[in-house]
């Protein structure tokens, strides 16, 4: 019982924190990032487990979270509506070149960071050969250019 | 499927503001967290350590909230006045042994009477007349509400509430 619920309560959590911090912060931008998203890993696996660490708790816990996972898209599938707060929604930040500054404000998101993934996923050398960039619900910045010619 | 010049994507600006309103309100809420377990409303700071009790007879040092699991610490401190034998008897509500597991006692009792409603643990003191002091380490081994209650030498008794986190 103990498990199940220990389990529940930290899904549940986790959930409510990240959405909370918003998408940008477990994107792994940077080494940190990662660094940052161990360190929350090891914080939770002591709650997560307890004092136990039978193979019998460990499996409840896994099972319980992997259960958990498969009813909220079950849930999501059924109810469309809560998708958007379970799981964010992209968000245009450039359009045609231009930058949009309330949705990068909103979203802690620099032109430095527009121009990395501009650069890192497309070869890209400046915003004007930006078509779209979009924030996705994973957090990474998605890059569309400008068809040259 | 919105579309958006070439672009096909279901954004929703209102609801993205709503969503962007609803996270500042969660920062406040965590910095609040923050700053309430620097305080000590999650264990151990200036707002869980307090005492019960009075320095003239019988006071105990503890901490009103503690986590489950985690470790405790509690000090029963006996005047001098308290302590007129070589012997002093400790007697402690069941109901808080219950709740919590002993990690250690120091000084060693030398003596442990069980008892119905309250067991009884005896110290042998060097010198009588003398300020005496128990410290009691100790693990919460339920969660929520635990009471607890110590009596010297059948003299004045001091209970206290504490709180066990998940």
């Amino acid at each position: 019982m103990d498990a199940v619920l220990r389990a529940a309560v930290i899904y549940l959590l986790l959930l409510v924190i990240f959405r909370i911090a918003g998408k940008r912060s477990l994107a792994q931008i940077t080494t940190f990032d990662f660094v940052l998203l161990l360190i929350i890993g090891e914080a939770t696996q002591q709650a997560l487990l307890g004092n136990d660490f039978s193979i019998t708790n460990a499996i409840l816990v896994i099972v319980t979270l992997i259960m958990l996972d498969i009813g909220f898209s079950m849930v999501q599938e059924r109810f469309p509506n809560l998708t958007p707060w379970l799981e964010d929604m992209p968000l245009l930040l450039v359009e045609n070149g231009n930058m949009l500054k309330k949705a990068m404000d909103q979203s802690r998101i620099s032109e430095a960071d527009l121009l990395h993934a501009a650069r890192t996923l497309q070869g890209l050398e400046r915003m004007d050969q930006i078509k779209f960039a979009v924030l996705e619900r994973t957090g990474e910045i998605s890059i569309i250019p400008k068809e040259s010619g | 499927m919105e579309r958006i010049g070439d672009i096909e994507i279901n954004q929703d600006l209102p609801f993205q503001t709503r969503q962007w309103n609803i996270q500042r309100v969660g920062w406040a809420i965590m910095t609040l967290l923050i700053v309430a377990a620097l305080l000590g409303v999650f264990g151990s700071g200036p707002l869980s350590s307090t005492t019960a009790g009075d320095n003239e007879t019988v006071a105990v040092h503890y901490e009103r909230f503690i986590r489950h699991t985690g470790e405790g610490d509690i000090t029963i401190a006996v005047a001098a006045s308290q302590a007129p034998a070589d012997e002093v008897e400790l007697r402690v509500e069941a109901s808080w042994l219950d709740a919590v597991q002993i990690l250690s006692i120091s000084p060693e009792p030398a003596e442990f009477l069980a008892g119905d409603d309250s067991h009884v643990y005896v110290f042998t003191v060097d010198e009588p007349e003398r300020p005496f002091a128990v410290n009691i380490r100790y693990t919460p081994r339920e969660m929520g509400r635990i009471s607890g209650g110590f009596t010297v030498n059948d003299g004045p008794s001091v209970s206290f509430t504490q709180w066990s986190y998940p």
